[in-house]
C-alpha cells in the first residue's frame, strides 16, 4: 500500500486550524501523513514595501502603517504557530507529519505541492477577520485548479451529524458513496444523506455497510436551497461532487460558502486511488 | 452580760407535724413560680405591651428559675397569639446583590419552594426543547446569514470602487489593506518608484480616499454584530415565551391571593425570557463566529436563582414562637450568609442565607442570656440595632464594623416585631442601665426575681407543693413529710436565714435528684428525711477537702489558733471562705499591738494592699470609736497596729471589726482574752455590734476545730444579737449546746463582748464621768491618757531644744 498524504495549507488562522482538524479526522481511517505547508506570501511583502500602504484593523478600525520588517516578523510567528498546531494535531491523531515553509505566491506554491498529495486541505479563508461567507482566494484557487479531492475546513467545530453528499447529477457513483461512508466513519455520522438531481435510483451500496442512507431529490441544486436544508445545517461533513466540465465552478464556490462544516470537493480523479486500500 | 442562747434558738427546725400530708404525691401542682409574684407581674406587663422598647430584663441570681418562669408565662400567652408569617429570600433580579425578602402567610413558604423546584425541573427540559425546534434553528441561521452577507456586501462595494481606481483589497491576518494592483498582482514597489510623480500622487490620493471608506465599513461591523445579537435575543424570547409562560402559570396556582408572590413570579418569567440563551444546550454545531457569545457554562448555577430559600416557616395556628438563643454569637442572632469555595474564591448567593434567632422568634418572643450576649463580640450592639430599627439586617460581622465594603450580598432587611427577654444578674442590669443609654430605651421593663420567701405557714406549704411538682415533672419518687421538713430547713440554711426560704430552684432540683437516688437505692417508695440527709452529707463530703485541710493544719499548729487559755491583745475572729457554690467558716487570729504615737490605727493588711475597702472601713471606725469614747477632748496619741494573722489571700468585709476592737482594747487595758471563745460581728463608732453574713458557717467553723480537739465545756462563739434570726446551725452544734458543751452568745455592744472575752467588767462612766476602778474601760482610758501625757512631754522637750 502506498503512502497517502494530506497536504494542509497552514497560515496560522483559525480557519486553517479547522481545516487541519478535519484533515486529521480523514487521516485516521486512511492512515495518511499530514503534510503542513506555510507559504510566506510575497504579495504581502510587496504590499508592505509600497511607501503608503496601511492596514485597517478589524478591531481598531484604524490605520496602521506597514513595512516589510513587520510582515517578515508576522510570517515567523505565524509559521511557528502553524508548526505547533500541526504537531499537536498529529500527536492527537497518531499520524505522521511534516512541515515546510515556502516563500512565493500562495496558490502557485500550493499547486506545485499538491501534485504529491492525495488530498489538499485549506481554510475557508485566511486572517482573523469578522464573520463573512466568502471563500478566500486560496480555497477558490484550489477549487479551480486542483483535480484531486480538496478539503475546505468549516467555520464551526467538529460535531456529529449526518454525512451529506450533494451532486447536481441524478446518478451517484458508487465510489462517491464509498467515500461518504469513509467520512461517516471518520466524522461519526449516524447516517448518510444524498442530495441529488431528480431521477436515478436509490443508493444502496453504503447500506450494505450498515449505515442508513436517505436520498432527497431536487430539480436543481442552488446555494440558497442547500443552505435552507436542515440536513446541511447540522451535517458533520459535506461532499460536493464536481460537475462535468467547468460550468459548475461558480456553483461549487457558492455551495462551499453556504456550508459551515468541512466540505470535500471531489471529482472523478483521485478518488479511486484514495479508496484503493 | 447576756447569757448563752437557748439551744432551741440555734436552729429553726421544721416540725413535720405542721405538714398535713404524708407524701408530696398528695399535693396539688404549684401555680406560677413560688414567691415570684412581683417578677411574674412584670413579665405579664411587658408582654401585654406590643410597643417597641417594652422589652424585658429578668434579673436575679443564677438558679432562681428565671428561664422557666419567663418561658412558662410566654408560652401560655404565645399559643393563643397570631402565628407570624413565613419569610423567604428570593433572587434579586434587578441587581443580583440584594436578595428580596418575601413574606407569606404562615405555613405557605414550603409550598412555594415545591412550586419553584418543580418549575426549575420543568424549565431544564422545556427550554432546550424550544431551542431544538427546526423553526428556531432556521430563524437563527437567517439572522447569522444576514449579518455575514451584510459584511460581505459592504466589503464588495469597497472593492468594486477600489478596482475602479486601480486598487484592490488585500486580506491581512488581523485587518484589511489596500494596494495598487497591476495585472492582478500587487504593484511592484520598483514599478511604483519609476512612475511619474503625477501618477504616484494619483495613486496616493486614491489610496487615502479608499482607506477612509474601508475604515467606515469596518467601524460599522460592531454595530451590525450588536444588531444581530439583539435579533437573536429577541428570537430566544419569542421561542421560549410560550413554554415559560405556561410553566409560570402552573407555579402561580395556589398563590393567587398573594400579590407579592405573583409579582415575584412575573419577575421570574421576565428573567427567564431575558436569559433564555443560558438554558440553550451549547451545541458545537453553531457557527464559531455567530453574533452572541454563548452563555457562561453551568446552567445549574443559573437555575439556582429561581429557587426559594425559606428562612422561617411556622405551621398555621401554632401561635407565636418562643425561642431561646443558646449561643448568642453574632451570626446566631441576626443570621448569616454562608460562602462556598469555588476554585479558591468564596462565592455566595441568596440560597446561602441562614436565619438567626431573631428571624425564628420574629412575631413572638426571644430569650437571651444577658451575660452570653454581652460577652460575644458585636452581638449586643447588633441586637440593639435590630430592636431600635425594627428590622433584621443580615451582614457579616466585619461589615457591621465597616471592614468589608464590596462583593458581598446585602439581603433586604426583614421587618422585626419581637419581644426580647434578657436574663441575667442584677449587677449586669445596673451596669447596663448606668452605662448604656440605648439599653434603658429598649428594655423598659425589669422583672426582679426574689431570692427567698418568708418561711411562714403559707411559705412552707407552697414550698412543699413546689417539691411535689418538681418531683412529678422530673419523674422522681414522692417526698415524705419528714423529707420535706428537712428540705425546708435546708432552704432556710441556703437563704442564710432561719425565717426565710431560698428560691434557688436549681439547687433544690439538684438536691431532690440526689436524694431520690438514695431512696431508689434503698428501694423505698418515697424519699425520706434520711435520704435527704445523706444527699446533703454527700455534698459536703465532696466539697470538704479545703475545710478539712485547714482544720488539720490548725490541729498540727501550722495555723496558730488556741481554743483554751488566755492571751492579751489576741482574739479569735471568724472568716468565711467561699469556693464556688460551697462555703465554710474557720477561726483566724486577730492581734493588736499598741504604743504611744500619732493617733493612727494601722491596718497592716491594708498597708500591704491585701485588705478590701470594707475591711479598711471597719478598722478606721475603731479609731473613731476610741477617740470618741475615751478622749473626746484630746488628741489621740496612740499608734496601734492590727492584723488578721496567717492570712495570705485578700480579706474583705468588716465582720472581724468587733474582734479587732476587742483585741485593741485587750492590748490597751492589758486584759487577757479567753481563747476558748471566738467573735464575729461588725462594730460602729458608738460601739454597737452589727449583723454580719455567713453566721452559721462561722459558728460551725469554730465548733469544728473545738470538737476535733475535744469540747471543753467552756467554748463558744460571740455573734451579733441581730443575727439570731439567721441561725440555722447544724444538728451536732445544737446537740452540743443542749449538752452544755458549746455556747452561742449574742452580743449587742462591744462592752458585752469585752466582758465575755476578758471576764472583767467593761464599766460605764459614773455620775463623776469616770469609769469604775478596775474596769476594762477605766484601764483603757488610763493608758490612752498616759500616752497623751507622754506625747505632750515629748513635744515640750522637742520644743525647748529647738529654742535653745
Amino acid at each position: 500500500m502506498r503512502t497517502r498524504r494530506i497536504l494542509v495549507a497552514l497560515d496560522g488562522s483559525p480557519e486553517s486550524r479547522a481545516a487541519l482538524a478535519a484533515a486529521a479526522r480523514l487521516g485516521i481511517p486512511t492512515g495518511a501523513e499530514l503534510s503542513g505547508l506555510f507559504v510566506e506570501d510575497v504579495e504581502l511583502l510587496r504590499l508592505a514595501a509600497l511607501p503608503f500602504t496601511v492596514e485597517v484593523g478589524f478591531a481598531s478600525a484604524g490605520p496602521h502603517p506597514l513595512d516589510p520588517s513587520d510582515v517578515e516578523r508576522r510570517f515567523r510567528l505565524a509559521a511557528e504557530e502553524a508548526r505547533e498546531a500541526l504537531r499537536e494535531a498529529a500527536a492527537a491523531s497518531g499520524l505522521p507529519s511534516r512541515f515546510r515553509v515556502a516563500r512565493g505566491r500562495v496558490v502557485p506554491e500550493l499547486l506545485s505541492a499538491a501534485g504529491e498529495a492525495d488530498v489538499v486541505a485549506t481554510g475557508k479563508r485566511s486572517g482573523r477577520g469578522p464573520a463573512g461567507r466568502r471563500l478566500g482566494g486560496t480555497a477558490r484557487g484550489l477549487i479551480a485548479h486542483v483535480p484531486s479531492p480538496i478539503l475546505v475546513g468549516g467555520v464551526r467545530g467538529l460535531a456529529p451529524g449526518p454525512a451529506v453528499v450533494i451532486t447536481a447529477s441524478s446518478r451517484v457513483p458508487d465510489v462517491v458513496l464509498r467515500f461518504a461512508s469513509l467520512l461517516a466513519g471518520a466524522f461519526r455520522a449516524p447516517e448518510i444523506v444524498v442530495i441529488a438531481g431528480e431521477g436515478g435510483t436509490e443508493p444502496s451500496r453504503a447500506e450494505l455497510e450498515g449505515l442508513p442512507v436517505r436520498r432527497r431529490s431536487f430539480p436543481s441544486i442552488s446555494s440558497g436551497g442547500v443552505r435552507a436544508l436542515r440536513e446541511v445545517a447540522i451535517a458533520s461533513s459535506v461532499v460536493l461532487v464536481r460537475p462535468e466540465g467547468t460550468a459548475g465552478h461558480e456553483l461549487l464556490v457558492a455551495l462551499a460558502e453556504a456550508i459551515t462544516c468541512p466540505v470535500f470537493v471531489i471529482g472523478p480523479r483521485g478518488l479511486a486511488e484514495l479508496l484503493s486500500a | 452580760m447576756g447569757e448563752a442562747l437557748a439551744p432551741g434558738r440555734l436552729r429553726n427546725s421544721c416540725d413535720p407535724s405542721v405538714l398535713r400530708f404524708s407524701t408530696t404525691a398528695e399535693l396539688p401542682e404549684v401555680e406560677g413560680a413560688l414567691g415570684q409574684e412581683r417578677a411574674e407581674e412584670a413579665i405579664r406587663f411587658a408582654v401585654g405591651l406590643r410597643q417597641r422598647g417594652f422589652n424585658l430584663f429578668a434579673m436575679g441570681s443564677p438558679g432562681l428559675g428565671k428561664h422557666e418562669t419567663v418561658r412558662r408565662i410566654l408560652k401560655a400567652r404565645a399559643k393563643d397569639e397570631e402565628t407570624p408569617p413565613d419569610w423567604c429570600y428570593v433572587h434579586d433580579f434587578a441587581s443580583g446583590q440584594k436578595p428580596k425578602a418575601l413574606k407569606l402567610p404562615p405555613g405557605r413558604a414550603p409550598g412555594l419552594v415545591r412550586a419553584m423546584d418543580h418549575f426549575v425541573l420543568e424549565l431544564r427540559s422545556a427550554i432546550p426543547a424550544a431551542f431544538e425546534t427546526d423553526e428556531y434553528r432556521a430563524r437563527r441561521r437567517e439572522i447569522e446569514a444576514e449579518f455575514s452577507e451584510r459584511q460581505d456586501k459592504a466589503f464588495d462595494e469597497v472593492r468594486v470602487r477600489a478596482r475602479e481606481k486601480g486598487l484592490d483589497l488585500v486580506r491581512m491576518p488581523v485587518g484589511m489593506a489596500l494596494a495598487p494592483f497591476q495585472d492582478g498582482e500587487v504593484m511592484d514597489p520598483e514599478t511604483y518608484r519609476k512612475m511619474p510623480v503625477a501618477d504616484q500622487d494619483r495613486i496616493a490620493a486614491a489610496m487615502s480616499e479608499m482607506q477612509k471608506e474601508l475604515e467606515k465599513v469596518i467601524q460599522e461591523i460592531p454595530r451590525w454584530r450588536r444588531e444581530a445579537g439583539e435579533k437573536v435575543r429577541e428570537l430566544n424570547r419569542t421561542v421560549t415565551r410560550t413554554a415559560v409562560h405556561d410553566l409560570v402559570l402552573e407555579a402561580r396556582q395556589g398563590f393567587e391571593d398573594l400579590p407579592d408572590v405573583q409579582a415575584y413570579l412575573s419577575a421570574v418569567e421576565e428573567d427567564v425570557l431575558s436569559h433564555a440563551e443560558v438554558f440553550r444546550p451549547s451545541k458545537e454545531g453553531e457557527a464559531a463566529s455567530a453574533p452572541p457569545p454563548a452563555g457562561p457554562d453551568g446552567t445549574e448555577e443559573k437555575l439556582r436563582r429561581y429557587r426559594v430559600n425559606v428562612l422561617v416557616s411556622h405551621a398555621a395556628g401554632t401561635g407565636a414562637p418562643v425561642v431561646r438563643l443558646d449561643h448568642a454569637i453574632f451570626p446566631n442572632l441576626v443570621g448569616r450568609v454562608e460562602h462556598l469555595s469555588q476554585l479558591g474564591t468564596l462565592v455566595t448567593d441568596f440560597t446561602l442565607i441562614r436565619p438567626g434567632a431573631l428571624h425564628e422568634a420574629n412575631g413572638g418572643y426571644l430569650l437571651i442570656d444577658a451575660h452570653d450576649v454581652l460577652s460575644q463580640p458585636l452581638a449586643f450592639s447588633a441586637l440593639k440595632r435590630a430592636l431600635a430599627s425594627g428590622s433584621i439586617r443580615i451582614e457579616l460581622p466585619a461589615q457591621s464594623v465597616g471592614l468589608v465594603t464590596a462583593g458581598f450580598l446585602e439581603p433586604e432587611p426583614v421587618p422585626l416585631d419581637v419581644k426580647v427577654v434578657l436574663l441575667g444578674d442584677r449587677s449586669l442590669y445596673y451596669l447596663l442601665s448606668n452605662w448604656d443609654p440605648e439599653f434603658a430605651d429598649l428594655f423598659k421593663v425589669v422583672a426582679d426575681f426574689d431570692e427567698d420567701v418568708p418561711r411562714d405557714a403559707a411559705g412552707v406549704e407552697a414550698y412543699a407543693r413546689l417539691i411535689g411538682s418538681v418531683a412529678r415533672r422530673e419523674e422522681l419518687l414522692p417526698f415524705d413529710r419528714d423529707a420535706v421538713a428537712r428540705l425546708v430547713e435546708h432552704g432556710s440554711r441556703t437563704a442564710e436565714d432561719g425565717e426565710r426560704l431560698s428560691l434557688r430552684i436549681r439547687d433544690l432540683v439538684d438536691l431532690l435528684h440526689e436524694s431520690d437516688l438514695f431512696a431508689r437505692g434503698g428501694g423505698r417508695p418515697a424519699v425520706s428525711a434520711a435520704d435527704v440527709e445523706r444527699a446533703l452529707e454527700g455534698r459536703e463530703r465532696r466539697a470538704d477537702r479545703m475545710r478539712t485541710r485547714i482544720l488539720h493544719e490548725m490541729e498540727r499548729g501550722t495555723l496558730l489558733v488556741d481554743t483554751e487559755g488566755t492571751r492579751t491583745g489576741l482574739v479569735n475572729a471568724l472568716t468565711v471562705v467561699r469556693l464556688g457554690e460551697t462555703s465554710f467558716g474557720h477561726p483566724t487570729r486577730v492581734t493588736a499591738r499598741v504604743r504611744q504615737g500619732s493617733g493612727k490605727v494601722v491596718d497592716i493588711l491594708r498597708e500591704v494592699e491585701m485588705g478590701g475597702p470594707n475591711h479598711t472601713k471597719g478598722v478606721l471606725i475603731l479609731g473613731g470609736f476610741l477617740a470618741g469614747r475615751y478622749l473626746p477632748d484630746r488628741p489621740l496619741s496612740l499608734a496601734a497596729s492590727l492584723v488578721l494573722e496567717q492570712s495570705y489571700a485578700g480579706v474583705e468585709g468588716d465582720s472581724a471589726s468587733v474582734a479587732e476592737l476587742c483585741a485593741l482594747l485587750s492590748a490597751l487595758a492589758g486584759a487577757p482574752v479567753l481563747q476558748s471563745l471566738a467573735v464575729t460581728g461588725s462594730v460602729n463608732q458608738h460601739g454597737e455590734v452589727q449583723a454580719i453574713g455567713g453566721v452559721n458557717e462561722k459558728i460551725e467553723g469554730f465548733f469544728a476545730l473545738c470538737a476535733r480537739r475535744g469540747l471543753s465545756g467552756a467554748q463558744g462563739v460571740l455573734i451579733p444579737k441581730s443575727n439570731i434570726p439567721h441561725l440555722m446551725l447544724r444538728k451536732e452544734v445544737v446537740a452540743a449546746a443542749e449538752e452544755g458543751r458549746f455556747f452561742v452568745y449574742p452580743v449587742a455592744t462591744v462592752d458585752e463582748a469585752v466582758e465575755r472575752l476578758t471576764g472583767l467588767p467593761a464599766g460605764e462612766r459614773g455620775a463623776d464621768g469616770r469609769f469604775p476602778k478596775g474596769s476594762v474601760n477605766e484601764r483603757v482610758e488610763a493608758r490612752l491618757l498616759a500616752f497623751a501625757k507622754a506625747a505632750r512631754a515629748a513635744g515640750k522637750a522637742d520644743g525647748s531644744k529647738e529654742e535653745s
